[in-house]
């Protein structure tokens, strides 16, 4: 028994328990131990090893990510997508929008409104060097845009890659048309017929206290089409005056009218139409009907 | 309790409302049965279903999900009171995630229902009767949990307690608390003054200990064979799982603490050599029986034999006995018919075996001779001193000195390998001296018990289980180090450990609780670290318990298997208790984690094996499922830092965890072991999660998904003319209803209606990127140490998986109203 109670003190299979330390000094223990000169638990040179290999696995991760994307830049055109009109997931069936869009705004309130106006005057900065939209009178920045009395919103068309509208001939104008946009298409001459027509409308079609007019024409001109991505090509514009009633919310609706722009009045999924909310708040004028 | 301590049983009989003689009455048990409730403990594991299927419903990550559930649920009805168009994707999210709790909860619950109703089969295999008293009329079955307080119930040898009874009237009456108490020795128990403490009171017995004096080996056969039949029913498994962590821990296991009877024997005594006049003869060999056909000596030993056993055999075969004597029955039986042999030589008188003696004589009459014939059965030694002649080739020599050595050394050399010896003696009486009517006399000896013909010495041994050697070779090559712990003779187990392994160097360790007893902690410590190989012999189950605490102070997971009530503590204290199903006693079942329906240590490998692939196979389950959340949080990371517009929809992600993940991950615990399964030291301190698999998972693999699912979504945002430099910072304009002109790299613009189905598109390509890197992934996951090549797409479980993986990312990508766009996209690029 002698010799085996002196085998534990040499040997190294007896082990004894860690000895224990207070919480502050194993912490930085667990930071730097300078027994084994570890720092978090390994050597520098393990530590040199880990981020080695990390460093190596992310750089090779990240090259075969570039090269993918290398490739894929390879087959894209800088110019065109790789899926225009039907094949893509844009169609061929542009949508409509307007620009602001909404109105809501503070008669009384200048900097209300003039958010619009800036709004609208950035939007409008490169056309300015148009020949076509200098010759516009109405519903430029001299007037404020209509702002605030009968707001200007204009209505264009999105871009779509080679995308051309099919126009309405006099003769074959749909019946849902409304009277007025089919009689002023009667008027104007043939040639002046190849454009996509806009028509707006208030929702709700009971009062008739909304006016609505066409400073700028009721029809988008065809000799912007197609869109090819070409430098400097700017979407026409189409301004539309409106005067709501004040205080009160109005929903305007204009729709775009081409052969094939297919208008579908559904709220979830909306198809040749755009749709703004306009609301001119009057303090005063609430006041004075009151009185 | 006040009855403890009244001394007078009068006084005990008043307060209990009973009579001494007659018990309680029927009815009035009924009331008390009423009033008190069954005797039984609260049970623990017998919930109701409903209560169960609660359980499994609610429980750990479960109780997330359902939050989440009703958070959807909330959220969606906040949004339906306010605003006119609800977005339906919470309802959808809501019922998906409620469906895949009760649909979790569900299998949960039948898994359990099934185990516990197989626990309650066991429970109800053996009947628990009681005999008691009531009406003045002993009833021997009464159940147990009808016993009411204030019952007479008797108990016998060999009988479970059946409730904490006071004793009234007792005879050698001692108990084995060992179950409760931990304490090995029995302790008596009789109807004396109390003591305050309950527990040491001596004149109460606790329900469940058992009456241990003269305790009956092996149980009522009838249980037994009801146990046999379930036991065949679960053939298959053959290995009952209580405690379903068990068997993980089992793959964990760095030793084996193993019994010796019944575990690595057969529990079952047969003749294994012969010995004599002066060889050895090996009842195993194949010409054993040509070689001693017609041998005189064989014969009268035969006869001898047959004569001695006090095993009795029916008339169906079955042999009724002491194990050692239906040993030499069953040998004999095969050569001649004992039954016939009894016949011939009628019984005249006998002297039974009895320890100061160690022999046991009787006189036989030969009905065709007419002469008597005396037989002696007992210690070799003595017997040896006994005979003056031997039988030797067929005639009868007188034993000389040489002889009388050589039968010493033959029966030291058989006493060494462990194997219990018999000798046997015979002699012919002179009919002139014994005449037919010679009264013999057993108590005052008037017939000779000296000068007797030395017949022959058997050697009997409990051989150990064919499957053993093997199992254990096979357990010692997965690192897992196997200890015998006996009760025997230290020669027997040395010579059993010899033989199945357990010590494979000559000389390896055997400790003898003696010795264990002189030992220090500290030493048995030393000692268990020092010598692999190491046996204890006559060792008493505290010290069992000793043996595993020390083991477990190493840092050993401990394995221990036992049968006895002794075993109780120690297969308590395991880590993995093991119990037998068939010689195992009820209280060992029911602290063991596993029961070996067939008592075999090799379904112990099975376990470890079985083990180790379970946690194998779950690790890989936990690795598939986990690489797949890297690539479904980052890009909401990117969604929220970069303002891309999301890569992956909350449904996808949904689509990924639930969906196409599930199946793959599941089968992946279908996973046959990997060859080296059980070559590989036993895990040590390896968590399910370690840090190392979170670093493959989350560092690798999951990078590479994400990668990959960028990748394809860049793609599809590519070719529609969104290039990745315009989508950083798009988010504000992209996911504006209100917009309907967002202008890509190309100047094309695009309804709100428009970006989402791309959005979608893009999704979907990111989804099916991630589907098929999970492919590859579960084929990565497939092994964790040996090679794809080497493992082979075997499992067709798997194979199944990522088809159907396949197959339902398709489903969710072309059936209209989830995405009816996906083309065959170039996706070349990158496979």
């Amino acid at each position: 028994m002698a010799n085996k109670s002196n085998g534990l003190e040499t040997s190294d299979w007896a082990r004894a328990p860690p000895p224990n330390r207070p919480f502050c000094e194993r912490a930085l223990k667990a930071i730097y131990d300078p027994d084994d000169n570890t720092f978090l638990g390994r050597t520098p040179k393990r530590w040199g090893i880990v981020f080695a290999f990390y460093g190596v696995f992310y750089a090779v991760l990240a090259l075969m990510f570039a090269v993918c994307m290398a490739g894929l830049f390879s087959v894209l055109d800088d110019r065109k997508p790789t899926f225009i009109l039907d094949s893509s997931l844009i169609g061929a069936n542009p949508g409509v929008a307007s620009r602001p869009r909404y109105v809501v705004f503070d008669a009384q309130n200048s900097t209300n409104f003039d958010a619009y106006i800036n709004e609208l005057q950035e939007f409008l900065q490169p056309y300015t060097k148009e020949t076509w939209y200098m010759s516009k009178m109405k519903c430029t920045k001299d007037d404020n845009y209509g702002f605030p009395d009968s707001p200007c919103v204009f209505v264009k068309l999105n871009k779509i890659y080679s995308w051309m509208p099919e126009f309405f001939s006099a003769t074959e104008l749909p019946a849902d048309m409304p009277e007025d946009l089919q009689e002023y298409i009667k008027v104007v001459s043939e040639s002046e017929r190849q454009k996509i027509w806009i028509s707006c409308w208030d929702e709700n079609k009971n009062t008739n206290e909304t006016q609505i007019e066409y400073p700028w024409g009721r029809g988008l001109p065809g000799r912007f089409y197609p869109y090819l991505n070409q430098d400097g090509y700017l979407s026409p514009l189409l301004a539309v005056q409106i005067t709501p009633p004040i205080n009160t919310v109005v929903m305007i609706r204009c729709r775009a009218w081409a052969k094939n722009i297919i208008y579908n009045k559904s709220l979830k999924e909306p198809s040749g139409y755009v749709r703004l909310v306009m609301n001119i708040v009057d303090t005063t004028a609430v006041n004075s009907t009151d009185v | 309790s006040p009855f403890l301590n009244a001394t007078f049983t009068d006084d005990l009989y008043s307060l209990l409302g009973t009579d001494p003689v007659k018990g309680l009455s029927s009815d009035r048990a009924n009331e008390l049965l009423d009033y008190y409730g069954p005797n039984t403990l609260t049970p623990t594991t017998q919930y109701l279903w409903p209560r169960l299927l609660f359980k499994s419903l609610c429980t750990g990550f479960s109780i997330l999900i359902w939050l989440g559930a009703i958070l959807c649920l909330a959220a969606y009805l906040i949004e339906l009171s306010t605003k006119p168009d609800p977005c339906t994707d919470n309802l959808y999210l809501g019922c998906v995630l409620i469906a895949v709790d009760v649909i979790c909860g569900l299998f949960s619950f039948f898994q359990n229902y099934k185990s516990s109703k197989i626990m309650k089969t066991f429970n109800n295999l053996i009947p628990t009767y009681a005999k008691c008293t009531r009406d003045g009329v002993l009833s021997t079955d009464t159940e147990v949990h009808n016993l009411v307080k204030g019952d007479l119930v008797n108990v016998e040898i060999g009988d479970v307690i059946p409730a904490d009874i006071r004793i009234i009237e007792s005879k050698g009456f001692k108990v084995d608390n060992s179950s409760l108490t931990g304490e090995c020795v029995a302790v008596a128990r009789s109807n004396t003054e109390g003591t305050p403490n309950i527990l040491e009171s001596p004149n109460v017995a606790f329900s469940s200990a058992l009456c241990v004096e003269g305790w009956a080996k092996g149980l009522q056969p009838t249980v037994t064979a009801s146990l046999t039949l379930t036991a065949k029913r679960m053939v298959a498994k053959k290995c009952l799982v209580k405690n379903l962590e068990a068997i993980e821990a089992l793959g964990a296991c760095t030793t084996i603490c193993s019994d010796k009877t019944g575990t690595l024997t057969e529990n079952k005594m047969c003749v294994v050599h012969i010995w004599m006049s002066d060889k050895t003869y090996s009842v195993l060999d194949d010409n054993f029986e040509s070689t001693l056909r017609n041998d005189q000596g064989f014969a009268s030993l035969k006869i001898c034999g047959a004569l001695c056993s006090n095993a009795s055999v029916s008339s169906d075969g079955v042999m009724r006995g002491d194990a050692s004597e239906k040993a030499i029955l069953s040998f004999l039986i095969k050569f001649d018919d004992p039954v016939a042999i009894r016949k011939r030589y009628p019984k005249i008188a006998e002297i039974p075996f009895n320890s100061v003696n160690k022999y046991q004589v009787s006189v036989h009459l030969e009905v065709s001779s007419s002469k008597y014939i005396i037989v002696m059965k007992g210690a070799p030694e003595c017997i040896v001193s006994k005979c003056s002649t031997l039988i030797h080739n067929n005639s009868t020599i007188n034993m000389s000195a040489k002889i009388k050595e050589a039968a010493n050394t033959a029966i030291e050399n058989l006493a060494n390998t462990g194997e219990r010896i018999l000798a046997f003696a015979d002699c012919i009486l002179n009919p002139k001296e014994f005449p037919l009517d010679y009264k013999f006399d057993t108590e005052d000896v008037n017939f000779p018990l000296k000068n007797l013909r030395f017949l022959g010495v058997i050697g009997l041994k409990d051989p150990p289980r064919e499957e053993v050697r093997y199992a254990i070779e096979r357990v010692r090559e997965a690192g897992v180090r196997v200890m015998m712990i006996t009760g025997d003779h230290p020669a027997t187990a040395r010579a059993v450990a010899h033989e199945v392994g357990i010590g494979t160097a000559p000389n390896f360790h055997v400790v003898t609780g003696t010795e264990l007893r002189n030992m220090t902690p500290d030493l048995l410590y030393l000692t268990l670290e020092k010598h692999y190989e190491i046996v204890f012999a006559r060792t008493s189950p505290t010290q069992k318990l000793q043996i595993v605490e020390a083991c477990q102070r190493q840092g050993g997971v401990v394995a221990v298997t036992g049968d006895g009530v002794n075993d109780a503590p120690a297969l308590r204290r395991a880590d993995i208790g093991i119990s037998m199903g068939i010689t195992g006693s009820q209280v060992s079942k029911q602290t063991a984690d596993i029961i070996l329906m067939d008592d075999n240590f090799a379904t112990i490998v099975t376990g470890i094996e079985e083990g180790r692939k379970i946690f194998d196979n779950l690790k890989k389950s936990v690795c598939y499922i986990l690489i797949s959340n890297v690539p479904e949080i980052i890009p909401v990371l990117m969604f929220i830092l970069f303002s891309i517009p999301l890569p992956l929809g909350v449904m996808t992600i949904l689509c990924v965890d639930l969906g196409t993940d599930m199946w793959p991950a599941v089968s992946l615990s279908y996973e046959q072991a990997e060859q080296d399964v059980m070559a590989r030291p036993p895990r040590s301190s390896d968590p399910l999660v370690s840090a190392c698999m979170l670093r493959l998972v989350y560092g690798h693999l999951g990078l590479i998904e994400f990668a990959a699912g960028m990748f394809a979504y860049f793609i599809v945002m590519a070719e529609h003319g969104f290039y990745p430099s315009d989508l950083f910072g798009i988010r504000d304009k992209w996911d504006n209803v209100a917009v309907s002109d967002v202008e890509d790299s190309l100047g094309q613009e695009w309804t709100y209606a428009e970006r989402k189905e791309l959005e979608r598109a893009c999704q979907a390509a990111y989804f099916v990127a991630v589907v098929i890197t999970q492919m590859m992934n579960g084929i990565i996951c497939k092994t964790r140490y040996n090679s794809l090549l080497h493992v082979g797409m075997k499992n067709n479980v798997l194979k199944m998986g990522l088809l159907v993986e396949l197959m339902l990312a398709c489903v969710v990508c072309y059936v209209p109203g989830v995405n009816t766009f996906f083309r065959t996209y170039p996706l070349r690029l990158r496979w």
